[in-house]
């Protein structure tokens, strides 16, 4: 299992577009992708619970991935979060 | 009085909140979301079975039974579960196609947004859940759409802390495109006609939905007002990138607007003029030529007219300013952002609140109050710490809040152009504390990896007489000075500030006020600091040319006043404005001074 943490950036917390984005990511992979806020946890495969953590900006979330592509996946998934091209919106 | 139908006929301006600037004149085209849209059975279900669980079987078949007939056998729930499947694929096919119009005529970077609606479709919590439900209670595929979108848009609200209140509104959106093909016959009716749509109309809507705006050729299209609709919500979202003019919470429901009546949507000021009379319709076309109040705001800006900036209470007033793109953020008051939680208590939420505000306005200025617990606000202090608090703990909590608010702006300061403001400064001793408070913040975050170096702007409010007296002294301790005129003015009259605040501002058009708020203005400008003005007599029209001839440099108002005493600013000649108050400043009676001010013609501003 891989996981790594990450802080939400977006000034409108993990809202609908940054959410989409994120879910069609761990889309691509088979692993299994869990974020869990400490008080939620949420499928990352599952956008409307992925909405349903209510993570504002400045929130922690813990990244779990178990599975076969598990490296390819945190290394997507973090290349996605520290993704600051210009016109980009930050998750 | 005039017969029923001519009084119909006259021009009618209706007001809203200005989202995006610009003119547009055409005719009005309704459009109409479904009834459905209007009072879904998702809201029903939701108003009526609020606390409603998968698990309460009991409610669920008393639903079931009420609406529906029962669905007891096994080939008509396989029929359900094949008219879900179909409906879904219907479903994706229409939203791809959404995707790509949206893509195409608007930006291609707002496709996440119909993404979110694509995804939400094969999410398991909705597909598999809806399946499961249909076959263990044996209930119509609508219906278990409706508990299942029900139980997961409460959900989210449930999660919300107000700011995140739109991310259901794509839901709904969705649930609305799937409950239209499973519903019952005659409970739909048709969708908006794309066929009556011509060249140049404004459209006018109760509420929209973001793929509502796939269904219309949007080329069509010159200006947006919807009745319901906020302002950072993804539909806003998508009409803000048109650039075109958008209104949105019109005074008036959408529905008492009729179709085809020729307008003007003035997006500077949030008006729909309905009918416009030829005067207005003339003003509006020449203004059209011109290319509006963008230029001719450049062109008075030379000729020193004030800065208008906006005064606002909460983090979401503040997205509303940013949207209506305002010059700057004249009055931040925490006191109402404490209270309704946009800015948390601890240093964190504080530091990550501020942080929000200043980003949101970037080069622009941001002049943020700290919390003022003088006087009739001393009792914020029970409501922020949620209880009546014994009186030998009010100070050092007091302090103690004051100091982390402190801590949190120096932090958030490097985000945006902030200037911290301190309210109801007296002395320059006031001042010195405050600084040697800063000073004591920075050295502490020079032990941290967090140092901060940077010297942030400060302004005193100048709003008790005590203050007028001491402005020299306090002038030297601080980089801005804000009149509070509402403090102001109640402390010189002895009235209460409520009555400032509510009164005619009228009863200040006296040679005291007059004296008061030129003293202040020269005596600063002679310092080389600059002066922002705000309270009630900011935005009056009567004092508008006052305090452009005494030379203020910012004014600072309420939002709901912006557009107006923007427009108002515009019309104004800063030199007329100058002699105006050379000659109000010899004159020692009110109403001598109201008469100089209606032969400068205060009425037509």
């Amino acid at each position: 299992m891989k996981t790594f943490k990450i802080i939400i950036q977006n000034s409108e917390g993990l809202h609908a577009r940054p959410a989409s984005r994120l879910v069609s990511l761990c889309h691509r992979f088979d692993s299994n992708i869990t974020l869990d806020s400490g008080d939620m946890e949420a499928n990352g495969k599952n956008v409307t619970e992925v909405l349903g953590l209510g993570a504002e900006k400045g929130a922690r979330l813990t990244i779990k991935i178990t599975g076969k592509d598990e490296l390819k996946a945190k290394e997507a998934l973090k290349k996605l979060f520290t993704n600051n091209a210009p016109g980009s919106e930050k998750i | 009085m005039l017969p029923d139908r001519r009084r119909f006929r006259r021009m009618d301006i209706i007001r809203g909140i200005p989202v995006s600037r610009g003119l547009a004149i055409g005719k009005i085209l309704k459009f109409s979301s479904d009834p459905l849209k209007e009072e879904t059975l998702l809201q029903k279900l939701s108003r009526e079975f609020h606390d409603l669980e998968l698990k309460d079987i009991g409610r669920i078949k008393v639903l079931r039974d009420s609406l529906y007939e029962r669905t007891t056998s096994r080939e008509t729930t396989e029929r359900e579960i094949k008219n879900f499947k179909q409906v879904l694929r219907r479903s994706k096919k229409e939203l791809a196609d959404a995707r790509k119009k949206l893509s195409r005529d608007i930006s291609k970077k707002f496709s996440e947004i119909i993404d979110f609606q694509i995804l939400a479709l094969t999410d398991t919590n909705i597909y598999k859940r809806t399946i499961d439900l249909i076959k263990e209670y044996r209930i119509s595929s609508y219906l278990a759409v409706s508990i299942i979108f029900n139980e997961r848009i409460e959900l989210l609200r449930k999660n919300d802390k107000n700011k995140l209140k739109n991310r259901t509104y794509d839901l709904v959106d969705l649930y609305n495109r799937l409950v239209s093909g499973l519903s019952p016959a005659g409970l739909v009716e048709n969708k908006f006609e794309s066929g009556k749509q011509g060249d140049g109309f404004i459209l006018v809507a109760r509420k929209m939905y973001p793929t509502d705006l796939a269904a219309i050729d949007l080329k069509k299209i010159k200006g947006i007002v919807i009745e319901r609709q906020n302002i950072e919500s993804h539909t806003s979202i998508l009409i803000k990138s048109l650039k075109i003019p958008y209104i949105i919470k019109i005074d008036r429901p959408a529905d008492a607007i009729k179709d085809r009546q020729k307008a003007v949507l003035d997006g500077y000021n949030g008006k729909l003029i309905i009918r416009p009379d030829k005067a207005s319709l003339k003003k509006y076309h020449q203004f059209h030529r011109s290319k509006g109040i963008k230029e001719s705001g450049k062109k008075l800006k030379n000729k020193k007219i004030p800065a208008l900036l906006a005064t606002v209470n909460t983090l979401e007033e503040a997205r509303s300013a940013a949207a209506m793109a305002v010059e700057g953020i004249g009055l931040f008051r925490s006191e109402l952002s404490f209270l309704n939680g946009d800015i948390g208590l601890s240093l964190i939420k504080q530091s990550n609140a501020y942080r929000e505000i200043l980003e949101l306005f970037p080069d622009r200025p941001v002049i943020l109050r700290t919390l003022d617990l003088s006087g009739d606000k001393a009792s914020f202090l029970n409501l922020i710490y949620k209880g009546p608090l014994a009186e030998n703990n009010k100070k050092p909590l007091a302090r103690k809040l004051c100091n982390r608010q402190l801590e949190a702006l120096i932090r958030a300061s490097e985000y945006g152009s902030l200037i911290m403001a301190f309210p109801m400064i007296s002395r320059p001793e006031d001042m010195i504390m405050l600084k040697e408070q800063i000073l004591e913040i920075k050295k502490r975050s020079s032990r941290t990896r967090r140092e901060i170096k940077r010297d942030i702007p400060l302004c005193a409010f100048i709003e008790t007489p005590a203050a007028f007296f001491a402005l020299e002294e306090i002038l030297e301790e601080c980089d801005y000075i804000n009149i509070g005129t509402n403090d102001l003015l109640s402390l010189v009259y002895a009235r209460s500030r409520q009555l400032v605040r509510t009164s005619n501002n009228e009863d200040f058009l006296q040679s005291p006020t007059l004296m008061i708020l030129r003293s202040i203005i020269s005596r600063t400008h002679k310092k080389g600091k600059k002066v922002t003005l705000c309270g009630g007599i900011a935005a009056s029209p009567k004092f508008l040319p006052i305090l452009v001839g005494m030379g203020v440099d910012n004014i600072s108002v309420e939002l709901k006043r912006y557009a107006s005493v923007r427009s108002r600013l515009n019309k104004l000649d800063p030199g007329r404005c100058k002699r105006l108050v050379l000659k109000l400043e010899k004159l020692k009676v009110k109403k001598d001074i109201i008469r100089e001010l209606s032969s400068f013609g205060v009425s037509n501003i």
